[in-house]
């Protein structure tokens, strides 16, 4: 009991602990390689979500890329990433090392480049792939991003590509990662549903524009930028709410969510719980504590035991 | 040529090394060994150190069997000595010290340079940045570990006028660490060593515990003048060590005969590290010094003694290149707001009035002996890039010091990026806090990258 009260489940893939990082604010293998608690991190976590992966390479968006703002930073990296290819290559093996599922954050610009870059990622990770998140909400890209995420037909059609071009007989996770940028979440939640997502997740960052007031111009060469850390917690606990309360699939756990936003400490992690999350997403703050992993579980662990429950009881008890 | 006496002595005969420094006399080197294999080793150590004998005082240096050992000894408190281990005695290695998260206690904060003072000295204790070697750096808050929040509110100057009483940063801050402090060595022990290069090579000395860093205030942001405010005894948060190291043994292999050093302002702070690693390998170092003002530099009366300075006449940056050995002869200083006067004991030929590049642009143009050189510069963008371009027309290779704003300092938020120039022509960006700090400047693309300074959320636009 004791072992497994950290457990949950996600689909059909078993995790150790609902601790999950959150796309890129994780890198991949070498960064949390550098770590001398690497191997400490690695075993509180239930699966590693990588970075942003898109079919090739993307430099990136201009400088600058983050500005701090009130407990929170605004965003504008633009996916800069080395590409499926190099990916597979270089960094999944690395990865696989730590012996934790590794979920791959997938990006793209067009419906049919999401299912390519799906199957490039399913057909050549030798089966080390346990799951994909489908990022329809990013909001520093010009084509796609957001304008995908909020409406609900294009996501039916990025998850119903994607799900057709997982090999037969593979076990593959999917998951789709929603903007917060739309006055219903359970919108595009539903479409996501509808075309047989296996887990939500949410949030993205809320877009944010920052001004330079000596320049009298945007800050950001995009403009727009997306906000995330302690700021937006109750955003993304809220829209966590909604999706668990209005949705059946998801209030009977069919569809789980995982929770993202702004999630820095323990007592975070367990409101999200609480909200209707079956897992957690933490980024932000590992920017600012790279041990935030390893005190985030002993936390959750003992609230645990203190409560005598485990983290499947928790999903969604608020609710009542 | 007074024979060079080696002792291999056990751990369990003691650490008695000051009784076997007095009875070898002043030239000696000693061998402290964990492991009797080790005496055929200390053979050809002697080996190494008789092609230089000449130039010895007094070595001491303890052998262990692996670098897990040296490193649990270096962070140790043995008097003196330098250390080694059996690998490396074979070959030379590098270790890439590992990433921790600790925290540091503050020593001292202190303003340097007239009031009102822009530049602060801070000193601080962290045992677990022992290993760092430049040009690393370290992710700093600039609030203490659990600040109450009254005093987090900060006064902000020209258009922020007005105090913010919600600036709780975030982020954490990059630094790079302008001088390091060893337990039991002089803090001006470069001055008295020689070390011939093959020894030094493959000697350590023992692990820091006290660091420096220079750190400029910039009046609109919110990182920095909060950071004026830690006081001695504050805990604060850090991560590090971060970024590549750079392995000055690579210089040598390539053949460079010479270096130079070229700080503007406070870009000079990390480079006192790299001056210091460059004169233990026993490296020819000239140095050029670019501030606004020769006063801007000047310890104030009544805190020239906490850093251990004699001389009420105690200027920062110099006085560090003089406790790293560097010669007053080597050091050149150029003031663009005003003609440098009388500074310590450097030559009157090596004050310049004007801007640094200038100075050594000149000083290329006139030097005589030309040996292979290489030059390391940090500093402003536009300086960084007149020195590109002068370094490139004198055939001398340049590695700049890049400076970032940085989200998480250890490459996973790819905001510290810098445009570079790839083999086949194409620009690419890297992230100076992984790949960097240090880059060849002559991959750098300086143009489009005096990227928009933040006025605003941003308190630390350098690392320093």
């Amino acid at each position: 009991m004791e072992e497994r009260r950290l457990e949950t489940t996600i689909g059909k893939l078993r995790l150790r602990s609902p601790l999950l990082t959150a796309s890129g604010t994780a890198g991949s293998a070498d960064e949390l390689a550098s770590f001398s608690n690497a191997a400490a991190t690695a075993a509180t976590l239930g699966a590693f979500v990588t970075k942003g992966v898109t079919l090739v390479p993307r430099q990136g968006n201009p400088e600058p890329r983050v500005i701090e703002t009130r407990a929170g930073i605004l965003n504008s990296i633009g996916l800069q990433n080395k590409g499926a290819d190099r990916f597979l290559s270089e960094d999944l093996p690395k990865l696989r090392q730590y012996g934790v599922p590794v979920i791959v954050n997938i990006s793209a610009n067009t419906v049919e480049e999401y299912a390519a870059l799906a199957g490039k990622l399913l057909t050549g990770d030798a089966g080390q792939i346990s799951g994909l998140e489908i990022n329809v909400s990013c909001p520093n890209i010009k084509e796609g991003g957001v304008s995908f995420g909020i409406d609900p037909r294009a996501i039916e059609k990025i998850v119903t590509g994607v799900k057709a071009n997982v090999p037969r007989g593979r076990q593959v996770l999917i998951i789709t990662k929603l903007t917060p940028n739309i006055t219903d979440i359970t919108v595009p939640a539903k479409a996501a549903i509808a075309a047989g997502t296996d887990a939500l997740s949410m949030i993205n960052t809320l877009r944010g524009v920052a001004i330079d007031i000596r320049a009298q111009k945007p800050y950001f060469a995009n403009v727009a930028a997306g906000l995330s850390g302690p700021a937006v917690k109750p955003v993304g606990l809220c829209m966590v709410w909604d999706c668990f309360a209005k949705i059946p699939e998801c209030r009977n756990r069919q569809v789980p969510i995982i929770g993202i936003g702004g999630i820095s400490t323990w007592q975070d992690a367990i409101e999200y719980l609480l909200a209707g999350a079956a897992a957690v997403q933490v980024g932000t703050a590992w920017f600012v504590y790279p041990n935030v992993f390893v005190e985030m579980e002993q936390g959750v662990r003992k609230y645990l035991a203190a409560k005598n429950t485990t983290v499947v009881e928790l999903t969604g008890k608020a609710h009542g | 040529m007074l024979p060079i006496q080696i002792n291999n002595l056990l751990a369990r005969d003691g650490w008695t090394l000051r009784d076997n420094e007095a009875r070898c006399g002043s030239r000696c080197i000693t061998f402290f060994s964990a492991n009797r294999a080790t005496a055929a080793l200390a053979k050809s150590l002697r080996a190494i150190a008789e092609q230089d004998a000449g130039r010895f005082r007094h070595i001491s240096v303890v052998i262990t069997t692996n670098v897990e050992q040296m490193n649990r000894l270096r962070a140790g408190k043995l008097p003196r000595v330098f250390f080694t281990s059996i690998v490396e005695l074979e070959s030379p290695v590098t270790t890439v010290p590992r990433v921790t998260s600790f925290t540091a206690k503050i020593i001292a904060n202190t303003p340097v340079g007239p009031t009102p003072p822009v530049h602060y000295r801070l000193v601080f204790d962290a045992p677990e940045l022992g290993d760092i070697l430049p040009p690393q750096f370290f992710m700093m808050d600039v609030l203490p570990v659990r600040t109450p929040l009254g005093s987090r509110a900060v006064r902000r100057a020209d258009w922020h006028d007005g105090v913010d009483w919600s600036p709780q940063p975030l982020l954490k801050r990059p630094f790079g660490l302008c001088r390091v402090y060893r337990p039991n060595f002089p803090v001006d022990y470069l001055k008295r060593l020689a070390l011939p290069p093959a020894l030094a090579a493959v000697l350590h000395p023992p692990a820091a515990t006290r660091f420096d860093l220079l750190y400029k205030v910039l009046p609109e942001g919110i990182g920095t003048p909060l950071l004026t405010k830690l006081r001695r005894g504050d805990k604060v948060h850090m991560v590090g060590p971060l970024g590549r190291t750079f392995d000055v043994r690579a210089l040598r292999a390539d053949g460079i005969e010479e270096v130079h050093i070229i700080g503007g302002g406070v870009g000079m702070a990390p480079l006192i590290l790299l001056v210091e690693e460059l004169r233990f390998h026993s490296f020819p170092v000239k140095v050029f010094l670019g501030m606004a003002t020769l006063e801007s530099l000047r310890y104030r009366d009544e805190l020239a003694a906490t850093f251990g300075e004699k001389s009420r006449d105690a200027y920062i940056y110099i006085d560090d290149l003089l406790a790293a050995g560097v010669a007053p002869a080597d050091i050149f200083l150029a003031c663009d707001r005003e003609q440098p006067r009388q500074a310590r004991r450097i030559p009157r030929e090596n004050l310049f009035h004007g801007l640094v590049p200038e100075q050594y642009r000149r000083f290329l143009a006139t030097r005589k002996s030309a040996g292979k050189t290489a030059a390391f510069t940090c500093g402003p963008n536009r300086m960084m890039e007149v020195m590109t371009e002068i370094c490139r027309e004198a055939n001398i290779l340049l590695k700049v010091l890049l400076e970032k704003r940085m989200g998480c300092g250890f490459g996973v938020c790819f905001s510290c990026v810098q445009k570079v120039r790839r083999v086949d022509g194409a620009t690419d960006y890297v992230r100076v806090c992984k790949d960097g700090p240090i880059f060849d400047a002559k991959d750098i693309v300086w143009k489009n990258d005096d990227s928009k300074q933040p006025s605003v959320n941003c308190g630390c636009a350098a690392r320093s």
